[in-house]
């Protein structure tokens, strides 16, 4: 039994490889054009460096492409039964297929993996797509040869010279480092820093609001702003006021420990005039028996202003000096 | 009394601080103080070290301020009777009494000035609470009188021996016990040791003009102001919260570093410690030109007020200096106005 298997088994890779060695006609001439791109680079090549090759085919209807034919990404080729030394190293392939024509677009990229002491040519080698037209009662396939191209592979340095600085060789290129990703990765950081420089700027610009949008006084303003001028309203103010300036500083400010709220931030000091000023405002607010009448929009507003001078002194930004109201109290 | 009078009696109490700080350097705090106390009508007690000046600053005022001005210093064997008589053969050979310091000048003393309180006995201390809380006094079956009188007192906490701690009943009559700190600018400790004429304090005082203010006119003008200055609802909140917080501070969050917060206070603040911490208050504002009172004004006499009212656990009254200052500090921190 084991026998019938064996010879059964050796068959089958017999018939596979009569298959793989079938030798498919050439398309015929006008259904396949082709445009090819070469590397600028034709001579220098050497053990790691990459040739990349751009062709794009274009198949009359009804012949279609067979993708299984494409080109396989790590298969080296072979000439004159020794290995080639270049291997394809990547496929990018895109087809697109319109009312008369298919297109075919190919990238490849190959590496060098040989060497020699003394220059040598070389070639990028020829690759065969296979199309057929599904109309052909018979299926019959056709092969199409993407012609092969010379190049030039180098040795690092000539046989014996060691100085490589001497060697004038003209069969050998400049060695050139490939700036190409560096640049893209340079031109990415530049943009994102001056998005970066954009957003700080806007950041603490007067009119910022991203940085302590939590802030305690940024809440106070906000309840502030949306009060109405009343008596009741004010002292609301004044105390939503006082007690943000304590939760900032960590002890009851008053005007004689302001000191306290320009140790914690130093900013608040621009609008020294200001905040003596709301002092006083609360002295006459809440700690004043005159009957004296208060005008209450005047003093909201100023409220208002205050508290938004205050907010920018949280965000540590620069308080327009001019926009500084004192001598309401007057 | 009118405004106007109110306002020249002003300009007096600016020109007595005035007078006082042309012979003492650099003590404008305690100047102050000392002026609130006398137009609230506060007995004043001075605490500080050895030499820094308290008799000077105390005899000082006692001469801008005029009337009968009576002296004693305490002393281990001073007994009370030493304050109301003393008794000595005169030159008929016969024993006569004669009228002590507290009587000696009758109803119008107006400055009993007792220096070195601490070094007299509790027998002292007890007839000292009655006279400067009552202002009266039983003597040779005969009550006598002393409406305008204020007590000033001066302690230095340094030397403890053969000293009596003042007890807190008698320290709570004081209205204000004041600090009196050495003077850290270099050029006015310079003027101190080089300037000759701070060398001889008696003559020194002398520069201070005289009966400034009428002594027998204080205690209206006192009435005056305590009428005339109002406090808003929002100040007697604020006054009551300060005064719960030296009741309990540990309710309002105060800590003071080594120190176990809830056993440090044996009792807080009295209501008649407050009433006269608002007293204070009140001539403050009016200091500063003001109808009613601000937080600034309870601040600017807070610690001198209250501290010395407040009774420690015994563990920390060794202490009492600094963790007094701390807890009064931590309160004004802490409670928020409004």
């Amino acid at each position: 039994m084991n026998y019938f298997i064996s010879l059964w088994m050796l068959l089958c890779s017999i018939s596979a490889y009569a298959l793989d060695a079938q030798e498919w006609p050439d398309v015929p001439g006008g259904i396949v054009t082709s445009i090819i791109k070469e590397s600028e680079q034709q001579v220098g090549y050497t053990v790691g460096d990459k040739s990349e090759r751009h062709i794009k085919l274009t198949i009359k209807k009804p012949y279609i492409l067979i993708k299984e034919s494409l080109p396989i990404a790590g298969y080296e080729r072979k000439y004159k039964g020794q290995d080639l030394g270049i291997i394809l190293d990547a496929i990018k392939d895109t087809l697109e297929i319109n009312k008369t024509s298919s297109i075919l677009t190919l990238d490849l990229t190959y590496q060098i993996f040989t060497n020699n002491v003394v220059a040598k040519p070389g070639f990028l080698p020829a690759e065969y797509i296979r199309i057929l037209n599904p109309n052909d009662p018979e299926k019959k396939v056709y092969k199409f040869r993407i012609p092969e191209h010379q190049i030039a592979i180098s040795p690092l340095s000539i046989f014996g010279n060691v100085k490589i600085e001497e060697d004038m060789s003209p069969l050998r290129a400049v060695f050139l480092i490939d700036e190409t990703g560096k640049i893209k990765t340079l031109k990415i950081s530049a943009a994102v820093g001056c998005l970066c420089l954009l957003g700080l700027i806007y950041i603490y610009s007067q009119y910022a609001w991203l940085p302590k949008a939590r802030g305690v006084f940024t809440r106070t303003h906000r309840s502030i702003n949306k009060l109405k001028a009343n008596s009741s309203s004010i002292k609301k103010a004044i105390t939503d006021l006082h007690h943000a300036f304590d939760l900032v500083s960590g002890k009851t400010v008053f005007k004689d420990n302001l000191h306290v709220l320009y140790a914690k931030n130093a900013t608040f000091e621009n609008i020294n005039l200001e905040l003596h000023e709301f002092f006083k405002i609360s002295t006459l607010v809440f700690f004043n028996t005159s009957q004296k009448k208060l005008d209450h929009d005047l003093i909201l507003k100023w409220l208002k202003d205050f508290s938004r001078h205050c907010r920018h002194c949280e965000r540590k930004l620069i308080v327009d000096k001019k926009s500084l109201l004192a001598g309401i109290t007057k | 009394m009118s405004d106007q009078n109110l306002a020249d009696w002003r300009k007096l109490a600016v020109k007595l601080e005035a007078e006082i700080n042309k012979v003492i350097l650099g003590q404008q705090s305690p100047i102050r103080l000392i002026t609130t106390s006398i137009f609230a009508r506060g007995h004043v007690l001075l605490e500080g070290d050895v030499g820094v000046g308290k008799t000077t600053l105390l005899k000082a005022f006692t001469r801008a301020i005029g009337g009968g001005y009576q002296r004693i210093e305490g002393t281990i064997d001073l007994m009370p009777n030493d304050l109301i008589y003393h008794t000595y053969l005169g030159e008929d050979s016969k024993p006569h009494v004669s009228p002590g310091p507290i009587l000696m000048s009758g109803s119008d003393l107006s400055i009993f000035f007792f220096n070195e309180i601490n070094r007299a006995r509790p027998q002292v201390h007890s007839l000292l609470l009655r006279i400067m809380a009552e202002k009266t006094l039983s003597a040779f079956n005969k009550e006598h009188y002393f409406p305008h009188l204020v007590v000033f007192a001066d302690r230095n906490q340094v030397e403890r021996e053969e000293t009596f701690e003042i007890p807190s009943a008698a320290r709570d009559r004081f209205m204000m016990e004041i600090p009196i700190l050495i003077p850290q600018a270099d050029d006015m400790m310079k003027d101190l040791v080089f300037e000759t004429k701070f060398h001889n304090a008696d003559k020194l005082i002398e520069e201070v003009k005289p009966n400034l203010i009428k002594f027998n006119k204080l205690n209206d003008l006192s009435e005056t102001i305590q009428e005339n200055i109002k406090s808003t609802d929002a100040l007697k909140n604020y006054a009551l919260r300060l005064w719960k917080a030296t009741k309990n501070p540990c309710n309002y969050g105060i800590k003071l570093s080594d120190v176990d917060m809830n056993r440090l206070i044996v009792s807080g603040a009295s209501p008649r410690g407050m009433s006269m911490m608002m007293k204070a208050a009140r001539v403050n504002a009016w200091l500063h030109e003001r109808t009613s009172v601000t937080p600034s004004d309870i601040h600017a006499v807070f610690h001198e007020t209250i501290a010395h009212r407040l009774v420690f656990n015994p563990v920390y009254e060794m202490r009492r200096a600094v963790i007094a200052r701390d807890l009064t500090n931590g309160i004004l921190n802490v409670i928020n106005v409004p």
